[in-house]
C-alpha cells in the first residue's frame, strides 16, 4: 500500500505538486480517488536522466494499476449491494405479504419498493459516473508523470 | 386513408435515413460499429430502443391493464439490469472490444475454439430473440393493419434487410433513435390524456383503479405454489443478468468513441426507460378504467391491444393510425438491431476469424458482413413463416436465460478474475447454453402439465450452473495448452482505464 501511494505521487512530472495525494490539494476535479497520502513518504524529485524517467514511468504504471484495482473494488461493492437490494423486491413480493400494506393512499409498499429500485438504479448510475470521472482524472495525472518530463536524447 | 399516409411517411423517412447512412457505410468498421462515432446520448436512445420492443410497449401496458401491479413485475428488473450493464459491461467492452462480444474475450484468450463457441452462442441467442420478435411482430401487424401474416412478415423482413444491408449500424442506430422518440412522445401524450381525467394526480388514478377493481390491482402477486414463485423469481434473474449478455445490447457499447460516452449511454437509457415505465403504468391503469378489462381481453386475451383501444377511446382514429405506424417501426427497429449483431457473429467471428484466421482484406470483410446480413435475415423470415402457429412464448425466456447463463459469466470473469482461463470460458458458455436449452425443452411451456422441470424460465438454475462451469473449467483445464492473449494485469488496466497505460488519445 505504501509503495502504491508513493508511486501515485511519483507519477507526477516535475512541474506538478509532489504532495498531490492530499485530498484538498488534489489537482483534478472531485475527490482524489487514491485517497489520502501516507505520511512520511516523500516523492523524490524527478530529473531528466534516463534512469529517473524509467523510474517515473514505473511509478506511473503502478499508480494506474492502483486506480484500476480501486475501480474494480468499487464496481464489486456497488454491483453486489444493488443486486441484493433488487432481490429483496421479488422475494418479499412473491413469498411474503410484507409489501401488501398501503403506504400512501392506494399506493402499496410494493409500489414504493419498485420506485425505490428505479431511484437506486439512477442514483448508483450517476454516483458511478462521477467516481469514474475522478478515476479518469487520476489516470490522466498519473500518465502525465511518465510523459510530462523531457525524454533523454 | 390516414393510416397508409402515416405508413408511407415512416417508410420514406426510414429509407432516407438508410440512404444517408449507406453513403457513409464503406468499411467493415462503419458497417459493424458506425466507426465508433455515435455520441453518448444517441447511443442511450438506441439502447432504450432495443428495450422498447412491441412486446414491452404493448405487452406491459396490456398486462397492467388486465392485472394491475402484477403486470409491472415484467419490467421491474430493468433498473438493476441497466446498472449491471454500466458497472460490469459498458466500459470493459468498450475498451477491450472491437466489433463483437467474441472480440472482447479474444483480447485475453485468442483461441479460435472460444471465438467459435461465442459466435454460435451469439447466433443462437439472437435467433431465439429474433424469431420470437418476428412472429409476435408479424401477428401484431396482421391484427393492426388487417393484412395477411405472410405479407406482414415479408414487409417487416424486407425493410429490415434493406436497412441493415445498406445502412449498417449507422442506419440501425438512427432508426432506433427516431422510433424511441416516437414511442416516448406517443406514450406521453396518451398518459397526459389519461391523467387529465384525474386532475393530473397519479394517486387519484390509482385510487380510482382500486375503487373500480378492488385492492388486487395494487397488491403484489403471490404465486400459489413454491414452484410458481421460483419461476417468477427466475424470470426476474433472467432479466437482471440476461440484458447484460444480449449481443445486440452489448455491441451498442462498441459504437461510441470512448468509455465516457459508454457511461453516458447508460445514464440516458436509464432515464428514458424510467420515464417510459412511469408513463406505461399510467396508460395501463387508464386503459383498465377507460376501456375496461373485459373489453380488452375480448379483443386480445393477453391485453396486447389495450393501448390501441385506449387511444381510440381518448384520441380518435387518427391517433390510432399514428400509433399503429409507431408499433410497426418498433418491430422493425428492434429486429434490425438483432440482425446486425447476428450477422457480425457470422461474418466477423466465424468466417473472418475462425475460417480465414483473420486473413481478409477490409473489402472482403464488408462483403462477408453483407452476405451474412442477407443470410441471417432470410433464415429468420423463413423460420418465422413456418412458426406462425407455434407457441413461441418460451423463446423470449430462452433468449434472456441463455444470455444470462453464457455471455454474462464469461464476460464478468474475463475482466474480474485473474485465474480465469480459456477452458473456463468455453466450459461456462457451453454449459450455460446447453442447460438453458434442455431445461426449457423439458419445461411446462414445451411439455405442458407433465413437464419434467417445473419452471418455465430456467435462469435460476442455468445461470449458477454457467458460473460454476466457468470456475470448474478454469480449475480443471490445463492452461499451458491454450494460446495466450494480453496478461491479466493489462486486461484489467485496459478494462478499467481507457488506453490502459498508454498516453490518452483525444476522443
Amino acid at each position: 500500500m505504501k509503495t502504491l501511494h508513493a508511486c501515485a505521487a511519483n507519477g507526477l512530472s516535475s512541474n506538478q505538486p509532489t504532495n498531490m495525494g492530499k485530498r484538498d490539494e488534489w489537482p483534478g476535479r472531485g475527490r482524489n480517488p487514491l485517497g489520502p497520502p501516507r505520511h512520511g513518504l516523500t516523492a523524490p524529485p524527478v530529473r531528466e536522466t534516463a534512469a529517473q524517467i524509467v523510474l517515473a514511468e514505473d511509478a506511473s504504471r503502478h499508480a494506474l494499476d492502483l486506480i484500476a484495482r480501486r475501480k474494480k473494488t468499487l464496481i464489486f461493492g456497488l454491483s453486489t449491494g444493488a443486486f441484493l437490494f433488487f432481490l429483496a423486491l421479488p422475494i418479499l413480493s412473491f413469498f411474503t405479504t410484507a409489501l401488501d400494506g398501503r403506504a400512501v393512499g392506494a399506493l402499496t409498499w410494493a409500489y414504493v419498493l419498485m420506485f425505490a429500485q428505479f431511484a437506486m438504479g439512477l442514483i448508483c448510475i450517476h454516483f458511478f459516473i462521477a467516481r469514474a470521472a475522478a478515476f479518469d482524472e487520476a489516470a490522466r495525472v498519473a500518465r502525465a508523470g511518465s510523459s510530462g518530463g523531457r525524454r533523454p536524447s | 386513408m390516414i393510416t397508409p399516409l402515416f405508413f408511407a411517411l415512416i417508410i420514406v423517412a426510414s429509407l432516407a435515413i438508410t440512404w444517408w447512412a449507406a453513403r457513409r457505410n464503406a468499411s467493415s468498421t462503419s458497417h459493424y460499429v458506425a466507426e465508433a462515432k455515435i455520441s453518448g446520448w444517441q447511443n442511450g436512445m438506441a439502447i432504450t430502443g432495443d428495450f422498447l420492443s412491441a412486446a414491452t410497449f404493448l405487452g406491459t401496458t396490456g398486462a397492467i391493464a388486465l392485472s394491475g401491479i402484477s403486470g409491472f413485475y415484467l419490467v421491474v428488473a430493468v433498473p438493476i439490469a441497466f446498472l449491471l450493464l454500466l458497472l460490469v459491461i459498458a466500459e470493459p467492452l468498450r475498451n477491450l472490444g472491437k466489433f463483437t462480444v467474441a472480440d472482447m474475450l479474444a483480447t485475453r484468450f485468442p483461441s479460435r475454439g472460444l471465438r467459435a463457441v461465442a459466435a454460435v452462442n451469439t447466433l443462437l441467442v439472437s435467433a431465439f430473440f429474433m424469431i420470437a420478435q418476428f412472429v409476435g411482430g408479424g401477428l401484431l401487424i396482421q391484427l393492426i393493419f388487417g393484412i395477411p401474416y405472410a405479407l406482414a412478415l415479408l414487409l417487416v423482413g424486407g425493410l429490415m434487410t434493406v436497412y441493415v444491408l445498406f445502412g449498417g449500424m449507422l442506419a440501425v442506430t438512427w432508426i432506433q433513435i427516431v422510433k424511441t422518440s416516437l414511442v416516448l412522445v406517443t406514450a406521453a401524450v396518451l398518459a397526459v390524456m389519461v391523467l387529465g381525467r384525474y386532475g393530473f394526480d397519479p394517486l387519484a388514478l390509482l385510487d380510482a383503479a382500486v375503487a373500480a377493481f378492488g385492492p388486487k390491482v395494487v397488491t403484489p402477486p403471490h404465486p400459489p405454489t413454491w414452484a410458481r414463485g421460483l419461476d417468477a423469481l427466475s424470470y426476474q434473474i433472467a432479466v437482471a443478468l440476461g440484458v447484460a449478455g444480449l449481443p445486440h445490447v452489448l455491441i451498442r457499447f462498441l459504437t461510441v468513441p470512448d468509455d465516457r460516452a459508454a457511461r453516458q449511454s447508460v445514464a440516458v437509457a436509464g432515464w428514458t426507460m424510467f420515464a417510459f415505465l412511469i408513463v406505461t403504468t399510467i396508460i395501463g391503469y387508464g386503459a383498465a378504467l377507460v376501456v375496461g378489462p373485459a373489453e380488452i381481453a375480448k379483443l386480445n386475451p393477453a391485453g396486447t391491444l389495450a393501448v390501441m383501444q385506449l387511444a381510440r377511446a381518448l384520441a380518435g382514429d387518427v391517433f390510432v393510425a399514428f400509433l399503429s405506424v409507431v408499433v410497426f417501426a418498433t418491430v422493425i427497429a428492434v429486429l434490425a438491431g438483432v440482425a446486425i449483431a447476428a450477422s457480425g457473429a457470422f461474418a466477423h467471428d466465424l468466417y473472418t476469424n475462425v475460417l480465414r484466421r483473420g486473413d481478409a482484406t477490409d473489402r472482403e470483410r464488408l462483403v462477408a458482413a453483407r452476405i451474412a446480413v442477407a443470410v441471417v435475415c432470410g433464415f429468420a423470415i423463413l423460420l418465422s413463416l413456418g412458426a406462425r402457429d407455434l407457441n413461441l412464448t418460451f423463446l423470449g425466456s430462452l433468449s434472456l436465460a441463455t444470455a444470462a447463463s453464457t455471455n454474462f459469466p464469461a464476460l464478468l470473469f474475463t475482466v474480474f478474475w485473474r485465474r480465469f482461463n480459456v477452458h473456463g470460458a468455453i466450459w461456462g458458455m457451453t454449459t450455460g447454453l446447453v442447460t438453458s436449452a434442455v431445461l426449457v425443452a423439458i419445461s411446462p411451456t414445451v411439455m405442458g402439465p407433465d413437464a419434467w422441470f417445473p419452471l418455465s424460465n430456467p435462469a435460476i438454475v442455468s445461470t449458477p450452473l454457467g458460473f460454476a462451469a466457468c470456475i470448474l473449467g478454469t480449475l480443471l483445464g490445463r492452461e499451458s495448452t491454450a494460446p495466450r492473449g494480453l496478461p491479466y494485469d493489462e486486461i484489467l488496466l485496459r478494462a478499467m482505464i481507457r488506453d490502459g497505460a498508454e498516453p490518452r488519445r483525444t476522443a
